[in-house]
């Protein structure tokens, strides 16, 4: 069946690689275990983060039409491709009810602490499922009106800090100090999957770009940017709370807002850092969302916005049963999650996949030579993008 | 249709269910001060100044007291910042706190297990002012009242910035400041020492705001040093000032500059800058300390005429050799005497120099004790005033 | 009920009429075949024919005369026809036609005969008791001869108007001061007169089983776009209701989405503005006896620009706009934030406003929220008193309002002095959209967000304003994304969003209308002195 085109300009996904990579990476912190250097591991897992665009783009330009279920089927035919699909419905899903329940401890640990986190986690899914029900169109449309915003509040905050006279350079070293090892290692093994992996999300959303010529290009710019920005912020809260302070810190941006102090007037701003978080987070949760309710569209062939309210739903129910406590919830997102899941579903299944493609097409390259016929590689592309 | 039954359930979940974080106005009081001092029964007695606003404002003041204090025996703060209604009518909000009074007592046993309690809590922020008491309970600072504002935590928070900005003889220690000096290796904690003048059971009442010379009164009276997360001693006055020219905290000063026998300058110093550099050299440390500033002449004694470069100059050079003398004397004081590194010259070290940090970091305090230290200043008197020459210099 | 029931039979389908208004020259044709199937009138009766057609309506007249044994028969309503031409004409007819110089004897003859007698008039010929009707219903005379089967209709609809007058609703310091009026006529001849151009196309189209109002599809060929004016066609084409009586009625209608509190057409009185929509590339849809026009497609920045910010300098147009900007969002989050930030977020406030907010509230009965609605709703009941209230007690009102709603309850303690202040800079920031009705969107959500916010605090509020936003950018306003040049993001057309560029820059239509001639100002150089002459030019 036929499903409905969507259109979504390169500025969009400008700001929602930029929103996605902020999201909920900006909410926890991270490269953390890098200490003083958390920054130049950010730095370094930026440009990973580019690597891994790249390599995405590998199959963008060659099945523009298709997602990444759509390339499965191609090299693997639906019946085992509905398996994997499903797989990675439940992996997708499974990060959004994490990115919300990290949002929804945001909320429960420092704005409505009274307020049950059922409430907070259920609003802030009905609002998810209410978007993704007007479409992924509606979802750029809104990160693009509110990055600005984002921006902005963001260059404020840093604003305040200096204005409070809260930063000292001098806490930024010793760069460092410890060798490089630190600063690789974490790049390597953290920053790679979170957040910089992440991006394997935006694999289902590339059919829907209009212009696809300089899509490589904006996708590079948005992980340098994001990269900059989460860069940016990791040195804010190194510069003004001190390295032992952050590394103390659950939500270490909103311990840096809280310093913020400007003549008895401009104080205590945590509630609104924690409302441009929430943006970020929106986009981030909706994206992972997104790519699940793709998925289930594929399998059973229907609009993915039926899915939209229920799926919500599940979200929501999940975010809270995914974690007992806050300790879990962290414990679980550092020594299970990366191995278990972001492992497997950013780098092996898509590596697999890559070379399912090439031995399929050099397949029927030869194939095609076999039968005397003078297809090029290019021309199979292009009729198995016609069915 | 589906969709539409959801929401109408969501919204009756929302609206017939809601408001568990909400606190009305007219059902809370806000605290502006907390004193800590040791219990009789309990590890520590804490003491609130809640503020009682209708008092504050011209407009609704009636003539009773601006504030109400309420003090509770615990071990632990949390427990009894939410147990003060048992004596309080209104939920209490902390997020308002100006100041935060340990009393000498607490810090000298080196109880200071509630910083953790302050860091952690979601309602107070790191904005109030961290200070220790000299001699007197620190209930008794918080209840001192005061004529020209009438909460006594206010008039403290106030006191204390204006004193940074116009002299330096307060630290200025927020809360993250003195976690920061707690956790390093290299410095030591300081805070400013508070007492009161007069007499603080007179202080209590709110006669005390009606007179032009209060019975009692709050004063900055030293700085209060930290040594093995107990406090160690207070220094003078002098040497608080000294010790933020020391950490380039200094906003702005007026110093006294002897310029003949008993005949004084008094030289405002502004945009002062403090570079300081720790390095080990054969085994010792080396501390280098570099003060650039610019003086305004605010008052002279002496004779000589102001028109003259020759005077600017001289006059530049007494001073640079005076604050020299008092930087130097502090530090010394330090080494010597107290053997405490509150300057942070470890820390500057551990930033400066990591590898050799690193190896010393254990004995620091002794190498502290043991250092060479350079101070090298460099004043630049700008302006004298709206007068040239002075009165003396004229007088026949 | 009887009565009408014979109208309903005939007027079954709806039927194009072609008009003959002298000031629309360029008419594309709407005229739809006529169904064969209505009753002939035979000329014996007439008569009682078309008196029971109208429910023998007291205002049917009919003026018989003779000419050769053959009966003459002028039909026609004389609340529709001017008085003063008819009385002119049909002596002016039955005088020259019982001269008999001409010869009467069919259809062409007839016709060549009236366009002697009634020069200018305009005349048609009808033929069937549909058309008859529908003739006499929009004020021509029918002329009936005996023995011939077709009639003559001469339109002598009456003029009966007001004058052109000052907008009353949007009203501008500097600019024209003309507005449009109910008579669909005079309000073409004005976008005429400021646009002659003959690309400036009116479609005309019959709405209204039973008003029969004529509307008007105004655009500029070869600058809107096609697609964009054929939708508006189509969508025009579908409306089958009963009765139209204004552009909001039609607005309802053609709107791309009806469940949403944003106005998905502009409408105006102001012939300037519509004409400086036109040339933009929009589409105007004038609705006869209604004042006001509709602009479509309209995006929501339209509904902050004002035709004063293109009179007045470029800094000043800019800012006001800004203005607007900032007042919609005051006037929209002010009471919600209150309600917020002192409930649940008291740290986001300075102490000392704090503590000066706190004394204000002592004794007040009320929680914020209730305190909140309970003035809002006040307000809002005061609001539309005074627009309702004959003028002479209107200002008696608002008097009574601010005295005793403001003061008293203030004093008396029941209602907090800052409450008093948010309330009236929420309802003055309101009244800044210069578009009236876009200020319902910030009207009505606020409650939403009130409620939003006494539940959760900003945290509800941001939940709203997020899901506002998300819906705004749901909406289409034919075909047109409503948020277009923010989101998608035109960054051509940023020119004319939040700032407005000086003329000279503005060199392009808004490229979110897809305009079929993109170029807008042809000299695109900034204005400059004369070269100095001896002096020193370098």
């Amino acid at each position: 069946m036929k499903m409905e085109k969507e259109n979504i300009s390169l500025s969009q996904l400008l700001t929602l690689l930029i929103n996605f990579l902020l999201g909920s990476a900006i909410v926890v912190g991270v490269g953390g275990s890098a200490k003083n250097d958390a920054w130049l591991a950010i730095l370094l897992g930026g440009l990973i983060g580019i690597v891994i665009i790249t390599l995405n783009h590998f199959f963008i330009l060659r099945f523009p039409d298709k997602n990444m279920f759509q390339v499965f089927e191609f090299c693997i035919g639906r019946k085992i491709t509905i398996v994997f699909t499903f797989m990675y419905i439940v992996y997708f899903l499974y990060i959004s009810c994490r990115v919300i329940r990290d949002f929804g401890e945001l909320m429960a640990t420092a704005i409505l602490p009274n307020t049950p986190i059922e409430m907070m986690s259920l609003t802030f899914c009905l609002l998810m499922g209410y978007i993704m029900y007007l479409g992924i169109e509606v979802l750029a449309r809104t990160s693009e009106i509110f990055t600005p915003y984002l921006f902005g509040f963001l260059l404020l905050l840093a604003i305040f800090l200096f204005a409070s006279g809260s930063v000292e350079f001098e806490q930024v070293q010793p760069i460092l100090g410890e060798g490089i090892m630190p600063v690789i290692k974490t790049a390597f093994t953290e920053l790679v999957f979170f957040p910089f992996g992440e991006i394997i999300a935006f694999s289902v959303v590339y059919t829907s770009l209009t212009n696809k010529k300089y899509s490589l290009r904006v996708s590079i710019l948005g992980v340098g940017l994001a990269t900059f920005l989460l860069c940016g912020s990791s040195l804010l809260m190194i510069v003004s709370l001190g390295v032992d302070s952050v590394s103390r810190s659950n939500f270490p941006l909103l311990s840096t807002a809280r310093v913020v102090s400007i003549g008895n007037f401009i104080e205590r701003i945590d509630a609104f850092v924690v409302f441009i978080i929430m943006l970020g987070v929106f986009i981030k949760g909706s994206m992972f969302f997104y790519a699940g309710l793709k998925g289930l569209e594929y399998i059973f062939n229907l609009p993915y916005r039926y899915f939209a309210f229920p799926v919500s739903m599940i979200i929501s129910l999940f975010s809270i049963l995914v974690s007992v406590d806050f300790a879990d919830h962290i414990q679980e997102g550092i020594k299970l999650v990366p191995y278990y899941l972001h492992f497997p579903f950013q780098v092996v299944f898509p590596f697999i996949l890559f070379l399912l493609v090439m031995w399929k097409q050099w397949k029927g390259k030869s194939k095609g030579e076999e039968h005397g016929s003078k297809k090029t590689n290019s021309q199979i592309i292009k009729e198995t993008n016609k069915t | 249709m589906k969709y539409k039954t959801l929401v109408q359930v969501s919204v009756m979940v929302l609206i017939l269910s809601g408001c568990w974080d909400h606190r009305e106005l007219s059902e809370i009081t806000v605290v502006v001060g907390m004193a800590v001092d040791k219990g009789d029964n309990g590890k520590y007695t804490l003491t609130i100044e809640g503020i009682n606003a209708k008092e504050l404002s011209d407009k609704t003041s009636t003539g009773f007291a601006p504030s109400i204090f309420y003090a509770l025996e615990g071990d632990t703060l949390a427990e009894l910042s939410q147990k003060m209604n048992v004596g309080i009518s209104k939920n209490l909000i902390y997020s308002h706190m100006k100041v935060l009074v340990i009393s000498e007592e607490v810090l000298r046993d080196g109880l200071i297990d509630f910083l953790d309690f302050l860091e952690r809590n979601r309602e107070i922020r790191d904005d109030f002012n961290l200070v220790t008491t000299r001699n007197v309970k620190a209930a008794d600072i918080l209840g001192v009242t005061y004529l020209v504002q009438k909460s006594s935590s206010l008039k403290l928070h106030t006191q204390l910035n204006s004193l940074v900005e116009s002299w330096g003889g307060d630290p200025n220690i927020r809360l993250n400041d003195f976690i920061q000096a707690y956790t390093s290796a290299g410095k030591r904690g300081v805070m400013a020492a508070l007492t009161i003048q007069g007499d603080p059971e007179k202080g209590e009442s709110v006669e005390n705001m009606k007179k032009v010379k209060p019975d009692a009164l709050v004063v900055v009276d030293s700085l209060a040093i930290f040594k093995h997360d107990k406090l160690g001693a207070f220094l003078p006055l002098e040497d608080s000032r000294n010790y933020l020219w020391i950490i380039n905290k200094l906003d702005k000063t007026v110093l006294t500059v002897e310029c003949n026998k008993d005949k004084f300058l008094g030289v405002r110093i502004f945009n002062n800058k403090t570079k300081s550099k720790v390095s080990l050299i054969k085994g010792r440390a080396v501390i280098n300390l570099r003060v650039n500033g610019e003086g305004y002449l605010d008052s002279t004694q002496c004779k000589e005429d102001l028109t003259q470069i020759n005077t600017f100059v001289k006059y530049g050079k007494l001073t640079e050799k005076e604050i020299k003398k008092n930087l130097e004397a502090t530090i010394k004081k330090l080494q010597q005497e107290y053997k405490a590194d509150i300057f942070g010259f470890g820390e500057m070290m551990y930033r400066q120099d990591y590898k050799n940090f690193k190896r010393i970091e254990k004995n620091w305090d002794e190498y502290f004790e043991d250092a060479i230290v350079n101070v090298d200043v460099n004043v630049k008197l700008r302006r004298s005033g709206v007068k040239t020459k002075s009165l003396f210099s004229e007088k026949k | 009920m009887a009565q009408r029931k014979p109208i309903r039979r005939l007027l079954k389908k709806p039927i194009k009429l072609e008009d003959k208004l002298k000031n629309t020259d360029k008419l594309s044709g709407q005229i739809q075949e006529q169904e064969k199937e209505s009753v002939e009138f035979s000329f014996n009766e007439l008569h009682s024919q078309v008196a029971n057609a109208f429910g023998n309506s007291a205002d049917l007249k009919f003026i018989e005369g003779k000419r050769d044994e053959r009966n003459i028969i002028i039909v026609f309503l004389e609340s529709m026809v001017d008085a003063t031409s008819l009385k002119e004409t049909t002596s002016k007819f039955l005088s020259s036609i019982s001269q008999k110089l001409q010869p009467l004897n069919n259809v062409d003859e007839l016709s060549s005969f009236c366009k002697e007698v009634f020069g200018g008039a305009s005349y048609k010929i009808v033929n069937g008791s549909d058309e008859t009707i529908n003739a006499i219903i929009n004020g021509s005379i029918v002329i009936f001869v005996e023995c011939i089967d077709k009639a003559l209709a001469i339109n002598m609809m009456n003029g009966e108007k007001r004058s052109v007058a000052e907008p009353t609703s949007q009203t501008v310091i500097r600019g024209p001061k003309d507005s449009f009026i109910e008579s669909i006529s005079t309000n073409v001849s004005l976008i005429r007169r400021r646009i002659r151009n003959k690309n400036l196309h009116f479609e005309q189209y019959t709405i209204g089983e039973d008003t029969q109002t004529s509307v008007y599809l105004g655009f500029i060929k070869g600058i809107a776009n096609e697609a964009i004016v054929q939708e508006v066609r189509n969508r025009l084409k579908k409306i089958k209701v009963s009765a139209i009586f204004e552009s909001g009625n039609i607005e309802e209608l053609i709107a791309d989405k009806t469940f949403t509190l944003f106005p998905l057409a502009l409408n105006t009185e102001r012939p300037d503005s519509v004409a400086a929509n036109l040339i933009e590339g929009k589409m105007v849809i004038l609705i006869d006896g209604t004042p006001f026009a509709l602009i479509v497609p309209a995006v929501f920045v339209n509904f902050f620009e004002s035709p004063e910010d293109y009179y007045q300098s470029f800094f000043l147009g800019s800012f006001l706009r800004m203005i607007r900007y900032l007042s919609f969002m005051i006037a929209l989050l002010t009471p919600s934030l209150y309600v917020g930030v002192l409930t649940y977020h008291h740290e986001l406030l300075p102490t000392t406003l704090l503590l000066s907010v706190i004394a204000q509230r002592e004794g007040i009965p009320f929680p914020a929220v209730v305190e909140v609605l309970v003035m809002e709703l006040t307000f809002e009941i005061l609001r539309e008193a005074g627009v309702r209230m004959p003028r002479v007690v209107g200002q008696m009102v608002s008097i009574v309002g601010a005295l005793v709603i403001g003061q008293a309850a203030a004093e008396a303690g029941i209602i907090s002095n800052i409450m008093i202040i948010i309330v009236s800079i929420t309802a003055i920031a309101n009244f800044v959209s210069p578009i009236y009705s876009f200020a319902t969107a910030s009207r009505l959500l606020r409650f939403l967000l009130i409620l939003f916010a006494a539940i959760l605090g900003l945290y509800g509020v941001l939940i709203v304003l997020v899901a506002m936003v998300a819906h705004l950018s749901s909406l289409r306003s034919f075909g047109v994304p409503y948020l277009a040049p923010i989101a998608p993001f035109i960054i051509e057309d940023q020119k004319d969003v939040f700032v407005r560029f000086p003329f000279w820059t503005m060199k392009k239509r808004p490229k979110y209308l897809r305009a079929e001639s993109e170029k807008k100002v042809f000299t695109s150089s900034p204005p400059s002195p004369p070269p100095m002459k001896g002096g020193n030019t370098s």
